[in-house]
């Protein structure tokens, strides 16, 4: 998809605004099924977003420097008898950017239930 | 924070099943959760290590999280199927170049072989194109431009595998020219030659000269398949060479042997 410089696609906001919504509640890092389901709470889709999808939009906003990652520590799934999760983090960056899209927006966010307040 | 500072594969072992928290998966869940582990590992083949092995251990955890939230099977194969489009081009993205023309010959030959097999099976038979005015003639008048502009761009390269012309020119230099004209030909002659069969379905699918002529089509795809996927991931080591290793004539004849046949077989069909 062609876009301007700096410019977000909708699901790239959408990500960043679940994420700043998160972080509200009192979640600062995020693994990619809990960001899915939370666009998928926001937006009262069927399905979540698709794995591809997901991860290739993650990357590109960590590119970006919306967001930044990191494994988590070994020792944590071990002891939960899981995989280890990637967690995400927005970023400054991520924030701003979220507000200067909805500032030039003539359109309302596509996610209702978030404030940006 | 970044991913490249810690692997994934420090990380305990990845299962689904077992834990103490969420019953095991049913037989259907593990039927998705096990193709999405497929296909996972079919798109991240040509990547480097640590991008792999991010990639797969990120999917993994999410199957996990899935099954363990009680998503249904067909939400993990949907999930899949949605995003196949984003998995194949993030990772073309980030192969190296040889593996990118690599996964770009193979997947483009099977989408051909797989819609030129569902048009010569499954194809209407159309009256209109066979009793149009102009219909039938302009299909046929394309079809012999496009099949002129894919064997006329496909000869130099066959001709530079074969040793008989175009010594001094490096083969990769004659592929990477030729290779897009040879293309749009390929997809003039097949949608022109698509409508033509709609013509006559049930004549030309029993006609044996058309077979012999899909047949050899088909075998000229796999030559050229062959070449581009295989052969020109170790072009440097003879690009420069007097003489092609044995493997790139044995192409280079081959593919001449089989466009003559096509063009052969294109002009004969008519009159058996």
């Amino acid at each position: 998809m062609r876009r301007k410089t700096g410019s977000l696609v909708p699901l790239e906001l959408a990500i960043c605004t679940a994420a700043l919504a998160l972080r509200e509640r009192g979640v600062d890092q995020f693994h990619g099924y809990l960001i899915a389901k939370e666009l998928k709470d926001a937006s009262d889709a069927k399905l979540l977003t698709a794995y591809g999808t997901l991860y290739r939009a993650l990357g590109r906003l960590e590119q970006m420097g919306l967001m930044t990652s990191a494994w988590e520590d070994p020792q944590i799934p071990a002891d939960a008898n899981r995989p280890r999760r990637r967690l995400y983090a927005i970023t400054q960056d991520g924030q701003t950017a979220v507000a200067n899209a909805r500032e030039t927006s003539t359109a309302p966010l596509a996610t209702p239930r978030v404030s940006l307040t | 924070m970044s991913a490249s500072e810690s692997s994934p594969r420090n990380g305990s072992r990845l299962r689904l099943a077992g834990t103490a928290s969420t019953s095991p998966p049913s037989g259907r869940a593990n039927g998705a959760v096990n193709f999405a582990r497929w296909w996972t590992r079919v798109y991240t083949a040509g990547l480097p290590d640590d991008l792999r092995a991010a990639r797969r251990a990120e999917v993994e955890s999410d199957l996990w999280e899935s099954v363990s939230d009680g998503a249904p099977s067909r939400h993990i194969l949907a999930r899949l199927a949605l995003g196949i489009a984003d998995d194949l081009t993030w990772s073309l993205t980030f192969m190296d170049t040889s593996t990118r023309a690599t996964a770009k010959w193979s997947v483009g030959s099977l989408l051909v072989f797989v819609l030129a097999w569902m048009w010569l099976t499954l194809a209407p038979e159309s009256p209109a194109v066979r009793e149009s005015q102009w219909a039938f003639p302009a299909a046929l008048v394309f079809h012999v431009l496009g099949l002129v502009l894919l064997v006329g761009m496909r000869l130099p390269l066959d001709l530079k595998l074969t040793g008989w012309a175009f010594r001094g020119v490096p083969a990769s230099q004659i592929a990477s020219r030729t290779a897009p004209w040879a293309l749009v030909g390929a997809v003039v002659a097949v949608v022109s030659g698509m409508v033509l069969y709609t013509a006559d379905t049930a004549r030309l699918a029993s006609n044996p000269v058309f077979q012999l002529k899909i047949a050899a089509l088909a075998a000229a795809l796999v030559n050229a398949w062959f070449f581009h996927a295989v052969l020109s991931r170790r072009i440097a080591d003879w690009d420069d060479a007097a003489a092609p290793p044995a493997l790139a004539q044995a192409s280079g004849y081959v593919s001449l042997l089989l466009w003559i046949a096509v063009v052969a077989g294109g002009r004969l069909v008519a009159f058996y």
